[in-house]
């Protein structure tokens, strides 16, 4: 069955069709990161200024691309929250016409189900029961994952999402935005113990990423910022704890948990050091870490397309009764 | 040729079926945000009450505003989702043109039962037979209003003031210095329950606070016509000047298409 999926939570607009849940036949993704660099975060009447010229484009292509129409679609899949309303309202609301027009099923889709369920579009995959790190720029949230569609949160972050702390110290380095990719590519000329930064709470499962982010502002505040390879082991220093923070409290969920796989999904989980570390400290540990590719890390339809699936199989279909949610709880 | 209309501008919404140039089913929503709960469901009621299936309607249209930003992109997200399922052409009309011709169905109404207006109601129904303007003006935000002012021009309206976002006080200049008889619909002219007061004893108190009170009750040339479904764009008026439109030969990208937002980004509301 082939399954269309739709995200626009955010600031990207994607489709993708996806068969049986498993193969992707295309991802199409139409980032708006350039339009928003500029004000260092995503203006969210911007955002959805852009999802509704981007919609149609988006989907006609990602139908093109797998060679196929509407007319061959089973069921189709719509992130239906959390997110931003107005961006959230654009996909829905077209997912809902489509719908109603061809008399195709559709489901809405948590967009944190999605990032847990991206990691099955790889052919090797885990089976539940196991702990699921999400980690964005909206999200840090551990869930264990204790059957196909049963999410179980054991911790969330009490302040920033980790992905925000990388914005947020990119911001005040004047490195642009978003700064994840630029601070992951200067971290590798850095030496990542030259500053002392804290790792919150390491006892707990609530992660908390603002202290972190002060203790960069109080180095910049003291000293100014740093130049020359005091900027890469400062950022190199940053990177370090919150990968740190990541791989400790995910191994702690896992073990009392009692699970021996990991999943980590997001966009933060492209990040080439936080994706080292975990898989370091989980095989010293017997815990196999999995990552999705990065290009289905961050946000995408295929995703959403392979977590509706199973409930598309099962017969639900949530018609013009679906709505969107921007507080949409896993 | 049988069209599917929406405008989702305004809090008040509506959808209609018209079949040449005659509405067959129409309906009103009003949910939130922006009528994304019971757009989709009307129109299949719609195409119920009509007896008719959605491959069997010919044409798409769409208010694309000015109004209310989540609206507009509620009705055009919907509308585009529907026009790539059928093929069906989509076009984008004026959500204040199609508010603006509710006065020519108030002028034409006026003959038969007593055009009441706000000001003047004896005075009303002689007057408004005169009037050959009418200014459409709705809430915009921020003490705001989007107006424009057409002028009939034989049957049709054409434009005089091209729409704008503008301050009410003026638009009241404007309107003075027409020099003439103006009928007035929208809700900027409509004193409405307020939507973020949580004190019961606020009652109904103009659209615009505090500016509102310029265009309530308005001055005595202005024409404001009580019948309150008069001052929110109709899908059926939408339909009729898609219709105009779509024999004149034009069509639109249906993939481009985006809300007349007039009111540019608030950048400080980034992150």
């Amino acid at each position: 069955m082939l399954t269309l999926g739709i995200e626009s939570s955010c600031d990207e607009t994607a489709a993708a069709v996806v068969e049986d849940g498993r193969k992707v036949l295309s991802s199409v993704v139409a980032s708006q990161a350039d339009l928003h660099a500029a004000y260092g975060g995503v203006v969210p009447e911007l955002a959805s200024r852009n999802h509704v010229v981007k919609i149609l484009p988006v989907v006609e292509e990602a139908l093109a691309t797998a060679g196929t129409t509407l007319d061959r679609a089973g069921g189709i899949a719509v992130t239906a929250g959390p997110g931003l309303m107005g961006s959230l309202l654009v996909g829905v609301m077209f997912a809902k016409a489509v719908a109603m027009a061809k008399k195709i099923p559709l489901v809405g889709v948590n967009h944190l189900e999605g990032h847990l369920c991206a990691v099955r579009l790889e052919e090797r995959h885990p089976e539940a029961p196991y702990l699921g790190l999400i980690v964005s720029g909206g999200h840090t949230s551990l869930y264990l994952v204790e059957d196909l569609g049963q999410y179980k949160l054991v911790g969330r972050t009490r302040d920033d999402a980790a992905g925000e702390a990388f914005d947020k110290v990119a911001k005040l380095l004047g490195l642009g935005y978003p700064g994840g990719p630029v601070i992951d590519r200067m971290a590798r000329d850095g030496d990542p113990k030259a500053f002392r930064f804290p790792r919150a709470m390491p006892k707990r499962l609530e992660f908390s990423f603002s202290g972190l982010k002060t203790a960069v502002v109080n180095v910049v505040r003291s000293k100014g910022i740093p130049e020359g390879g005091r900027l890469f082991d400062l950022v190199a220093s940053f990177q370090e704890a919150v990968a740190d923070t990541l791989a400790s409290k995910t191994l702690l969920a896992a073990n009392k948990a009692g699970v021996t796989d990991v999943v980590v999904a997001g966009g933060v989980a492209s990040n080439s050091r936080i994706r080292a570390v975990m898989e370091d400290r989980c095989a010293a540990e017997g815990i196999r870490a999995w990552f999705a590719p990065p290009a289905l890390c961050t946000d995408n339809a295929a995703m959403i397309a392979a977590a509706g699936y199973p409930r598309l199989v099962r017969g639900e279909n949530h018609a013009v009764d679906l709505t969107a949610n921007p507080s949409l709880e896993l | 040729m049988i069209w599917l209309a929406i405008d989702t501008s305004s809090s008040v919404g509506s959808a209609a079926l018209v079949q040449d140039g005659i509405p067959l089913e129409t309906a009103t929503l009003t949910s939130l945000p922006g009528h994304s709960e019971s757009l989709l469901y009307s129109v299949t009621r719609l195409l119920d009450g009509a007896h008719l299936s959605l491959g069997e309607v010919d044409l798409l249209a769409a208010g694309v505003g000015p109004g209310s930003f989540t609206g507009l992109r509620v009705g055009l997200a919907a509308m585009k989702g529907l026009h790539h399922a059928t093929g069906k052409p989509l076009l984008g009309v004026s959500s204040l043109l199609a508010l603006a011709m509710n006065a020519m169905r108030q002028e034409a109404g006026g003959t038969r039962r007593e055009a009441r207006t706000v000001n003047s109601v004896s005075h009303a129904s002689r007057l408004t037979l005169h009037a050959r303007n009418v200014c459409a003006a709705i809430d915009a935000r921020r003490g705001d209003v989007f107006a424009a002012v057409y002028r009939l021009d034989g049957v049709a309206l054409a434009p005089f003031m091209s729409e704008q976002m503008t301050r009410p006080e003026a638009l009241l200049e404007e309107l003075e210095r027409l020099g003439a008889e103006v009928i007035c619909v929208g809700d900027a002219f409509v004193a409405q329950p307020s939507a973020t007061s949580h004190q019961p004893s606020a009652g109904r108190r103009p659209a615009l606070m505090p500016h509102a009170s310029c265009l309530v009750p308005g001055r005595p040339f202005m024409h404001i016509p009580s019948d309150e479904s008069l001052h929110f764009p109709s899908a059926a008026n939408v339909a009729s000047i898609a219709a105009r439109r779509f024999e004149r030969g034009e069509t639109d990208n249906a993939a481009a298409l985006e809300p007349r937002y007039v009111r540019p980004v608030d950048f400080k509301t980034a992150g």
